[in-house]
């Protein structure tokens, strides 16, 4: 396969469409939609006269990227509707009063949810889950809705590569042709360490810089039990539960700290909280309002755990075969089918058996009143709507740019513009660029964790290492893409301003990249 | 939010959902009707289809 030389002219081409759609969402607050729609644009007129797209590449990129995007509309749709069947239950305002009871900590309700939660929920979960869940319960304790983005999302930055039941990680082993025994161990480490930076990253944007000091002990010990579980289960062959043991063994210390009277009682930086419709839960029990949520984790772990039943759910697959297409200069993107879609063993599938079993719950226990089906709907179609088209020209654009070569031009640029000795600080950013265009760590492993294998044996570096900083840096990135960023927002009211949000994170972003980078580079000089 | 005029604002006109639904399910079925005009070699559709898209995601950019 081959694409345009490499120059820098030629780079900075390939880079316009992300570029396009970095400007409009930080530099001028665009919505995820227009910043798409303009980056999809920019792609077009890149691939057509500069990489040698035509039209059938396009059309072949363009409904491979609509296909991958029901995957997604098929989780985002679902978890909006369950967010709003168990929010008009009261579940969300009950969560909101139940946990200043157990601690009135301000540092450990962030870490707790936007951390602990967070990191259990991609144990099983997909794109923008986690997110879509959690930043409306820390909405309802009390923090903005900026906040409960930006904290769901970076305490999920550590956790995606051995999440969604290891699905990068079994693309990455996939792809590189390794085995696990070879991989896990490097990747489980570096991810790891960005469990530290991840967790205070949390801390530091619910409560402000002063809450440092306070943060760093329950910090240390609860990244340190995760990173410990997850290297355990990783390194064992338990790849595949490496997020969700991780996430199980945090929650459990994380409640075990709260019995510590020093946590449990801190109430000098607890806001006043007022949560709208409170007066309406009144004889509602937690364990059934929480039950729709309950369901999610019991039909996931009956999903994906359970042989026969996953394989039983699993019979039903929607996908499209694509023909071979070529640039001019004669990238080739093989034949073969675009995304398949498991129709009833989805994680949306999941979140629907979950939201429509939630709902005859709530319906007979009395907790729904009269007219919820209009308002859930409503608010699940305006929410939904929004980060739809979002995420159809996000999905789009990145799919053009692989199809174009231009992705695989970025990386290329940067492994070979790198020396040997600092090539381990750089094989990161290719992981986070990859996973930030297409807002999926796996993407970003298929895309480019043959050529950072490549790059590793050309430079004699370890390729178990090169490979690690990659998924590592992968999961970072995906996080904080736009595509999920919409996700995020259209579960806390924030659809259409996700520029803003962008804005915060990105920032912030670059902490835990920077620490993996370091952390890579580190362990380079000592081998 | 600052008080600096953002030309780029995104706050969205209760009317703008109906017309943003519709444009979502146009742009999720254009795709697959390209699709199939391409494998039964429709190259009128085909190119009608392709500019039809092309308009709906300028409208998109219009709309934000």
């Amino acid at each position: 396969m081959m694409t345009l030389s490499i120059s820098l002219w030629n780079w900075l081409l390939a880079l316009t469409p992300v570029l396009v759609v970095l400007v409009m969402m930080l530099g001028f607050r665009a919505s995820g939609s227009r910043a798409g729609g303009m980056g999809w644009l920019a792609a077009i007129i890149v691939s057509i006269l500069v990489f040698g797209g035509n039209f059938d590449l396009l059309a072949v990129a363009q409904v491979k990227a609509t296909l991958l995007s029901l995957d997604v509309f098929y989780i985002i749709w679902t978890a909006l509707l369950l967010f709003h069947i168990a929010d008009e239950a009261g579940a969300i305002r009950m969560i909101g009063r139940t946990l200043p009871k157990l601690t009135e900590d301000r540092v450990m309700q962030s870490l707790l949810i936007g951390w602990l939660m967070v990191t259990f929920i991609q144990g099983t979960g997909g794109f923008g889950v986690p997110v879509a869940v959690c930043a409306p319960i820390l909405v309802a304790i009390g923090f903005t809705p900026i906040q409960a983005v930006a904290m769901a999302s970076l305490g999920d930055t550590w956790a995606v590569t051995f999440g969604s039941l290891g699905t990068s990680f079994q693309t990455l082993m996939a792809v590189t042709g390794l085995p696990a025994d070879a991989l896990a161990s490097y990747s489980a480490v570096l991810l790891g360490i960005a469990s530290f930076p991840a967790g205070m990253l949390v801390a530091v944007i619910g409560n402000g810089w002063k809450s440092w000091k306070r943060a760093v002990p329950p910090i240390l010990v609860l990244s340190l039990v995760m990173a410990t579980a997850q290297y355990l289960l990783a390194t064992n062959g338990m790849w595949t539960l490496g997020t969700t043991g991780a996430g199980i063994a945090g929650l459990v210390v994380g409640f075990l700290l709260l019995r510590l009277p020093h946590y449990r009682n801190h109430s000098k930086v607890l806001p006043d909280l007022a949560i709208a419709g409170a007066g309406q839960d009144s004889g509602k029990s937690l364990v059934v309002a929480v039950s729709g949520y309950a369901l999610l984790v019991v039909l996931a772990f009956a999903v994906n755990l359970i042989g026969p039943v996953g394989k039983f759910m699993g019979q039903v697959r929607f996908t499209l075969n694509f023909p071979q297409v070529a640039t001019r200069f004669g990238w080739v993107t093989p034949a073969g089918p675009g995304r398949v879609i498991n129709v009833f063993g989805h994680p949306g599938a999941i979140l629907l058996y979950a939201s429509v079993l939630s709902y005859i719950i709530y319906r007979f226990t009395g907790y729904l009143q009269p007219g919820a089906m209009k308002r859930i709907t409503n608010r699940v179609v305006r929410s939904g709507v929004n980060s739809s088209l979002g995420i159809l020209a996000m999905v789009g654009l990145a799919s053009i740019m692989l199809h174009s070569g231009m992705t695989f031009l970025l990386a290329e640029g940067l492994s070979t513009s790198i020396g040997r000795d600092f090539y381990p600080l750089v094989a990161p950013l290719i992981g986070a660029l990859g996973a930030f265009i297409t807002g999926s760590n796996t993407n970003s492993n298929v895309l480019f964790g043959v050529l950072q294998q490549n790059a590793a044996q050309l430079l004699n570096l370890s390729v178990p290492l090169i490979l690690a900083a990659q998924t590592a840096g992968g999961s970072v990135g995906s996080v904080l893409a736009p595509a999920k960023v919409i996700v995020g927002c259209s579960t806390v009211g924030l659809a259409g301003e996700e520029g803003m949000v962008m804005r915060k994170i990105i920032g912030y972003g670059l902490i835990p990249i920077a620490t993996v980078a370091l952390a890579a580079w580190l362990i380079h000089l000592l081998r | 939010m600052t008080g600096r005029t953002n030309m780029f604002s995104t706050k969205k006109r209760p009317g703008v959902l109906v017309v943003r639904g519709a444009l979502l399910i146009t742009q999720i079925l254009l795709p697959f009707g390209l699709y199939f005009a391409l494998h039964w070699a429709h190259e009128l559709a085909a190119g009608l289809i392709s500019a039809l898209f092309l308009l709906s995601m300028l409208f998109l950019v219009w709309l934000g």
